[in-house]
């Protein structure tokens, strides 16, 4: 997105090399998450990150449809990502329109639904969103916003859809059974709401490879221009690599491939433990 | 349904003449070179401003001034109903439209010629007013890109309902079927740049309206000047030298 010189491009490699990035973190360093819950007064949940310059909003609607054919007794979650031209001139009118889709994509991947993939493996228990088996059930919208950029979108918003996730409050619905008829009512008290447990749902971390050698963890915008190569790896709480996706253009030799992948995923178990721990004291 | 109660108090506990809470922030986004995001109620319009910049389409380019692009857009999450609509929803267009052309009027174009000023309006809670609110927030995000205007630009709503004149209406009354009167206003030149009007409505009770409607722009204005200073006063402070 952004144009970098390059001698600022080289700047930004010798640095990475170094290990004193040009905001002053070390290579495996990641930058702070700022998360807020509830922003959003009319989504079912919602929640805004900020990542650096990064700055996300992600809404959550809740609203009842019918499940999918191959799965009846499961609930449905559904992922949208719009990127504003308030971002980037580049996105106005459909320039946002193909960027959007890849995000939208790898976000579906992250929750196994979308094209190919078996919603009854997702992190999340979709089970629970099930009203009628076959004829009724929730259908979580999920719907992300990009404000601004400064790399590592697909990180914030994979945090920001797990926060307004576990925002979200999914009305008490009371099935009722009428001799052979099945009929439910939903419950407007917003005491008697439930909550989704989203405590497995894995999140991404990008790490760039800089020159030939230089590895750095969750880059800026210019790191990124930067970068010969870009991984994004998205791991779980449990520390298991749930996907991984390579960006840009050169090829990275398979060891040193793994040997990214690796520090992604040690160093994600901090930001993991951070991300549910602020998450579980939102419920209080 | 009632939209004044017998008491004079409106769906939402206000009085029919009282402009809605307002909130402005400056400064919100790094990429922009100017961005504020402003709030009227429940209605949260953010503001992005890049420019005055290269033009981009050689054919639209003018040698004697800047020319303006805008865009509208509401996020999905904005409305009451999840709103999946395409990009190119005529209202949005209109509203852009509507826009470009105040901005026109208040920018001196004139001292930037051969550049492009882009101004980008996200809605991100949409609870009526969102062309005034994305107005307000387009002045803000130009003051803070820096880009020379002739006057303080803003804009407010108003309309008739149950007999009587209401300033600033939220969806509920805005989807009342009384009239809906948009102004926006030079305050310190005294000029109208926008009027818009809806629906029937006497020419006696337009004039009041129109009336009560620049009363609120100037409370809006005096509102966004304020803003501005304490924006600055804050930047200032931040960059005095220490010790």
């Amino acid at each position: 997105m952004r144009i970098i010189s390059d001698a600022e491009k080289e700047f930004i490699i010798q640095s990475v090399a170094k290990d004193v990035r040009c905001d002053g973190r070390r290579q495996i360093e990641a930058r702070d998450a700022e998360i807020t819950c509830g922003v959003i007064a009319q989504a079912a949940g919602s929640s805004r990150v900020r990542i650096g310059g990064t700055d996300v909003i992600v809404g959550v609607k809740a609203e009842i449809g019918t499940p999918d054919v191959s799965t009846p007794g499961l609930g449905c979650l559904e992922f949208s990502v719009e990127c504003s031209p308030v971002a980037s001139a580049a996105f106005r009118g459909r320039g946002g329109d193909d960027i959007s889709a890849e995000l939208a994509s790898a976000i579906e991947k992250l929750y196994c639904v979308g094209f190919g993939s078996k919603p009854d493996e997702s992190p999340l228990d979709l089970s629970s969103l099930c009203i009628l088996p076959g004829k009724s059930c929730w259908v979580l919208y999920v719907d992300a916003l990009v404000l601004d950029l400064d790399g590592s979108v697909i990180d914030a918003i994979s945090i920001g859809c797990k926060a307004a996730l576990q925002d979200t409050k999914i009305p008490k619905v009371e099935v009722q059974q009428d001799g052979d008829e099945e009929d439910f009512e939903v419950d407007d008290d917003p005491e008697h709401a439930t909550r989704l447990d989203v405590a497995r749902v894995p999140l991404t971390v990008s790490v760039g490879l800089l020159g030939t050698a230089a590895v750095a963890l969750d880059l800026t915008g210019a790191e990124e221009e930067a970068a010969t190569a870009v991984i994004c790896v998205s791991t779980n709480p449990e520390g298991h690599v749930c996907g991984v996706s390579k960006h840009r253009g050169q090829g990275i030799p398979p060891a040193l491939m793994l040997d990214m992948i690796s520090t992604a995923t040690k160093e994600m178990a901090s930001r993991h433990k951070a991300v549910n721990d602020f998450l579980m004291g939102e419920l209080q | 349904m009632e939209y004044v109660s017998p008491e004079g108090l409106r769906l939402d506990g206000r009085r029919d003449k009282e402009l809605r809470r307002l909130n402005a922030t400056i400064g919100v986004l790094q990429s922009a070179d100017g961005s504020a995001t402003f709030e009227m109620g429940n209605t949260k319009v953010m503001a992005a401003v890049f420019g005055p910049k290269e033009v981009e389409q050689r054919s639209l380019l003018d040698a004697d001034k800047a020319i303006v692009r805008c865009e509208y857009s509401m996020a999905i999450f904005s409305t009451g109903e999840r709103r999946r609509r395409g990009k190119s929803d005529r209202r949005a267009t209109e509203i852009s439209n509507v826009i470009k052309n105040t901005l026109e009027q208040t920018i001196m174009l004139e001292l930037m010629p051969r550049t492009q000023i882009d101004v980008y309006v996200q809605v991100l809670q949409a609870d009526g007013g969102t062309r005034c609110a994305s107005i307000n927030a387009a002045f803000l995000a130009l003051a803070d890109a820096g880009i020379p205007m002739r006057d303080i630009v803003c804009a407010c709503s108003g309309g008739y309902l149950d007999n009587t004149v209401l300033l600033d209406m939220n969806y509920a009354e805005d989807s009342g079927g009384g009239p809906d009167v948009v102004v926006g206003l030079h305050p310190s030149l005294d000029r109208m740049v926008l009027l818009q009007c809806d629906n029937r409505i006497s020419i006696e009770t337009f004039q009041e309206v129109v009336d009560l409607v620049s009363e609120g722009c100037r409370a809006v204005a005096a509102f966004m000047r304020e803003a501005l200073v304490e924006h600055i006063r804050l930047m200032a402070a931040s960059q005095q030298p220490r010790g």
